[in-house]
């Protein structure tokens, strides 16, 4: 039953971009009917198109707009004001842009946010998709497997981040407590500043592989895990297979996948928060957490506003190049 | 030219919810809005009957509403810039002084019955008194103390330290592979903080002078107090990490923590969940840097607060002032020698519960910590973040203490320059 | 031919080892959870941990259920969870749909913008939207749980990706046949689309079912609190009452990890029902 992946897609492939589909309205109406009657076809259909598209985007249009850009717009004006909660707000300038330019702890803060991206998005991209093509088919097995991967999901953040605290405890943690029957070195973890991100970093990875591996098993249907284990068997390596089998069929979804994994590690707080409250030393300090400490411990509203649409930007900028990327890399077959 | 009609479209509820952020009056509706965090089942039942009671005989009635401890504050900050802030709530001084210079809080001495105000203590209105005004009223005081392990104590030799260096020693001593010495907070935060001030105070060194206009940590007293707690973490006599929650610390009923730097409310811990431990539970001061040095230590403590724009200021001054305040007592004692252990900070209640503070070990904070303890800084949060860092640099950084307290002064500096 | 099949046999007995390791990671912390739920507070920190105990019980539920109107808070969350899956899965799966199939006039435009409003944290509009929904009069009602969790770019951009991939002869043998539009949508790609829609629904009740901060902010009468801010009550002044969070949690988690279990087989069952994968 499996057959090569790409033989799979006859006729018109994704060709049209996981990123910005834009494929050319005119080719849309390809159809075989061709001649001066198609004209006034394909216009009406064009216009057929775009109305049923207004109205299916209305709703959530609408709800977007009010509920989160119009949020969003404000917050972009109070970054322009030194608005404290308790006296009212006055337009500044520039002002908290500048200050955030010279201020160490948004740079170090800043620069911790990505060292955690650039750890956390790549792992738990590679963990989860190794996971979802290993558990694709059915099988009673599988079903179990995936529900205990899924489990981490479901828990709430106050009990995994105790959790994780308590099994990472230096002392008699139940991980050191292996490491040192291994007679590997045990390590302080939160306990340093050395090895403190690590440590927040597990429980994440932890929490969300299970997350992402639903994703990308959603989108995996085309790729037949027999198919894979041929080619491994073959003698392809797990970097080939993953270029030349898995990419290709996955990259819609992938690119929704690293997208939102690069968007969730940029915006990481909660967990952190609940674990080490950025510390120790700030050794864990990352960007939301400084935003959230200015706005609702320090009342400095204008600058946690400056420093998100600084972080905005950041974020818009980085989801441009994956845009770029994935749909660069789509136009191979 | 068709996008900008959207202008005016977009403008006119941006201005109309930017008016919104300034903050209005407290309820619209006619009722008294009154905040707490979430208590254990008894304590806030006690509210709740208050409540009730109230509600019986005034036609203004009041609304309780309570949130989970931890988002507590979160709650008030959004309500204050949404303008549903409630009128009566509490506050805790580590918050205290940005409500209090944001003129958030309504002066209450106008209020206060003549009876009250000679019932309190006077140190503990002026911990809540600024500018003059009295601007929260206090109803419990929680010292901290030196619980320690008796058993441990006994079998390894160790006496009661009276001096820092004895307290080294006997961490020291008591530390084993499965064991600390002594336990600290770890965690960064204003509690740490607030367990730190008694080390710093009997130093002799500060955060700030009196009236706050000043760093006053950059001295070598203050050094010193950083050195002691760095000395104490760097050789492993306590611990890097938290175990389950900072105030209370599962390692000392456990026997994996020999001494406790911890408050009063650790007896209502260990009488609920580790009522085999009393028995070799013993208290005692902090001791001084010096042996016979001078003894002080920090309560803390929540404070009933009302909101200076409740279209009702006399009613809910009436309100707050009777949860605690009133003639009759019973509340209080249900609250400090009931529910909990807390210190009242009005005279009557503690010469009503004599009999209370003579078992142990409500006796030592009664007799020996109660007229040692001083209230607990209500430092701006900029200045709090500074002492912060300044301790987690010494436990993690490997910073000494005349740096830390350097830094930190330097920090206090370069807020009190944005001031002016 | 012989040793491939060895070679498969080897393969699929690592390949269990493996999944069988990586379960045990991911079920020890949950483990501890369901022992800490059943223990009184003192045993919970204890290290190594106690797995035999005399002292296992259920009282913890029990006292989750008497100290609060737990009943009422798991209603609440239930309410506002189902209707906006429900709610979600429509409106998303149709946009999701425009932006990838549909040609119409500002398309990209519209797709970076609806994209772009996952890139603000939740903290930073948080006192927006309160001041918003304080405005519409909304805060203490249903209307505030609900209708500003409805619209989220997170199901609208999976959707389109997911649409995106469809075959495009399916749709053209379906316009040849006369189908409209909404014809498609509805009776060709929805279908296909079963699979991404079942896991959104799990997505999206445990999202609405484990919000909090939101909860929290825009309700303040206790008859209208939900399952999460029920949980964080029992933190505390002086530490949290464990024992309580853990049962408590442990019932919160049952109600989504019951959904997914009923709901994966269509997550990964899709390509064979579809004969998509020819």
């Amino acid at each position: 039953m499996p057959t090569s992946p790409r033989a799979n897609k006859p006729g018109s492939p994704p060709e049209k971009g996981a990123g910005l589909g834009s494929g050319a309205p005119a080719e849309r109406a390809r159809g075989p009917v061709r001649g001066p009657a198609s004209i006034r076809t394909v216009d009406r259909d064009r216009r057929e198109q775009a109305l049923v598209a207004y109205l299916f985007l209305l709703p959530d249009v609408v709800g977007l707009l009010f509920f989160l850009a119009l949020p969003m717009l404000l917050a972009v004006v109070i970054g322009f004001t030194n608005w404290n909660v308790v006296t009212a707000p006055q337009f500044i300038g520039l002002q908290n842009f500048i200050r955030m330019a010279t201020d160490p702890l948004f740079a170090a803060s800043l620069g911790r946010t990505l060292l955690y991206t650039v750890s956390f998005v790549p792992t738990v991209y590679l963990f989860s998709l190794g996971m979802a093509v290993l558990l694709t088919r059915r099988s009673r097995s599988n079903v179990i497997f995936r529900t205990i991967y899924f489990m981490p999901v479901a828990m709430s953040l106050l009990v995994a981040g105790v959790t994780w605290r308590f099994l990472l405890d230096p002392n008699a943690g139940l991980v050191n407590m292996l490491l040192g029957a291994l007679h590997l070195p045990k390590l302080q973890w939160a306990g340093s500043v050395q090895t403190a991100m690590l440590s927040v970093l597990i429980p994440a990875i932890w929490k969300n592989v299970g997350y992402f591996m639903i994703i990308l098993l959603a989108g995996i249907q085309d790729v037949p895990r027999e198919y894979i284990e041929a080619a491994l068997l073959d003698g392809a390596s797990p970097l080939q297979v993953y270029r030349h089998v898995i990419l290709p069929l996955l990259k819609p979804v992938s690119f929704f996948v690293v997208v939102i994994l690069t968007i969730g590690a940029l915006q990481t707080f909660d967990q952190i928060y609940v674990m080490t409250r950025g510390g120790p030393a700030y050794a864990t300090h990352t960007l939301l957490i400084y935003i959230y400490e200015k706005a609702f411990k320090e009342w400095k509203l204008g600058y946690a506003a400056a420093m998100s649409v600084a972080l905005f930007a950041l974020i818009f900028i980085l989801t441009l190049i994956q845009m770029r990327y994935f749909r660069a890399d789509e136009r191979r077959d | 030219m068709k996008k900008r009609n959207w202008f005016p479209l977009l403008l006119a509820p941006l201005v109309s919810l930017l008016s919104g952020l300034t903050p209005g009056t407290a309820s619209a509706a006619d009722v008294l809005k009154f905040w707490t965090f979430d208590y254990p089942p008894q304590e806030l039942k006690l509210y709740q009957d208050y409540v009730d009671a109230w509600n019986k005989s005034h036609d203004l009635k009041v609304e309780f509403q309570r949130f989970p401890f931890a988002q507590y504050y979160d709650q008030l900050t959004t309500s204050l810039a949404t303008g549903e802030m409630p009128d009566v709530f509490l506050i805790s001084p580590s918050d205290w002084r940005r409500y209090a210079e944001g003129g958030v809080a309504l002066p209450l001495e106008g209020y206060l019955p003549d009876y009250l105000k000679t019932d309190f203590l006077p140190a503990s209105l002026q911990a809540v008194t600024y500018q003059g005004h009295i601007l929260s009223l206090p109803f419990e005081m929680e010292p901290v103390v030196l619980w320690y392990n008796k058993a441990l104590f006994k079998a390894n030799g160790v006496e009661v330290p009276t001096s820092w260096a004895e307290l080294v020693a006997a961490a020291k001593r008591l530390t084993t592979p499965d064991r600390f010495g002594i336990l600290l907070p770890t965690v960064p935060g204003g509690y740490q903080n607030f367990i730190f001030y008694p080390f710093l105070w009997m130093a002799g060194g500060d955060v700030m002078n009196a009236d706050f206009t000043k760093p006053a940590i950059d001295t070598p007293e203050a050094a010193r107090a950083f050195d002691l707690w760095g000395t104490l973490v760097r050789n492993g006599y306590a611990p890097t990490t938290a175990s389950g929650g900072d105030p209370v610390d599962d390692r000392f009923p456990t026997g994996r923590g020999a001494m406790f730097v911890s408050g009063y409310w650790e007896w209502g811990n260990l009488q609920a969940n580790y009522p085999d431990f009393i028995k070799d539970l013993g208290v005692a001061p902090i001791p001084p840097p010096e042996k016979g040095g001078k003894l002080i230590t920090v309560y803390g403590g929540w404070t009933v607060m009302v909101y200076q724009k409740t279209p009702h200021p006399r009613e809910a001054a009436e309100f707050a002032i009777n949860i605690f305040g009133a003639k009759d007592i019973t509340r209080n004692l249900l609250w400090s020698t009931k529910y909990a252990t807390k210190l009242s900070p009005r005279r009557s209640v503690i010469q009503a519960s004599a009999d209370f503070y003579k078992q142990f070990p409500h006796d030592v904070f009664a007799n020996q910590i109660f007229r040692t303890a001083r209230a607990e800084l209500a430092l701006p949060p900029e200045v709090a973040k500074a002492l912060q860092e300044a301790l987690q640099d010494v436990m993690f950084n490997g910073v000494s203490g005349k740096d830390a307290a350097a830094a930190c002064a330097r920090k206090i500096d370069a807020y009190l320059a944005t001031r002016k | 031919m012989k040793i491939e099949r060895t070679k498969k046999a080897v393969g699929v007995g690592t390949w269990y080892a493996a999944a069988l390791l990586l379960a045990l990671v991911f079920a020890v912390p949950f483990l501890w959870m369901f022992l800490s739920a059943l223990k009184p507070a003192n045993e919970i920190f204890v290290n190594p941990p106690i797995l035999i105990s005399s002292h296992y019980s259920l009282a913890n539920f029990g006292r989750v259920f008497q100290q609060a109107p737990f009943g009422r808070y798991l209603f609440n969350s239930f309410v506002v969870s189902a209707v906006v899956t429900v709610a979600g899965l429509i409106f998303h799966s149709m946009s999701g749909y425009a932006l990838a199939r549909l040609e119409f006039p500002g398309r990209n435009f519209l797709f970076i913008g609806i994209l772009s409003t996952l890139m603000v944290p939740f903290y930073t509009i948080l006192i927006p939207l309160a001041v918003i929904v304080r405005h519409l009069g909304w805060m203490n009602t249903y209307w505030a749980l609900i209708i500003p969790a409805i619209p989220h770019a997170f199901g609208i951009f999976w959707l389109r990706q997911f649409f995106l991939g469809l075959p495009r002869d399916l749709e053209d043998a379906a316009r040849i046949d006369g189908a409209s539009r909404v014809g498609i949508f509805l009776f060709v790609a929805l279908p296909l689309a079963r699979p991404v829609l079942a896991a959104l629904a799990v997505f999206f009740f445990l999202a609405n079912w484990d919000a909090f901060l939101w909860p929290l902010i825009a309700t303040s009468r206790p008859e209208m609190r939900v399952v999460q801010v029920g949980i964080q009550a029992y933190t505390g002044e002086h530490g949290n009452a464990w024992e309580l969070i853990m049962a408590a949690s442990l019932i919160a988690i049952l109600p989504t990890l019951f959904l997914f279990f009923l709901l994966q087989r269509f997550i990964v069952a899709s390509a064979r029902m579809t004969g998509l994968k020819g």
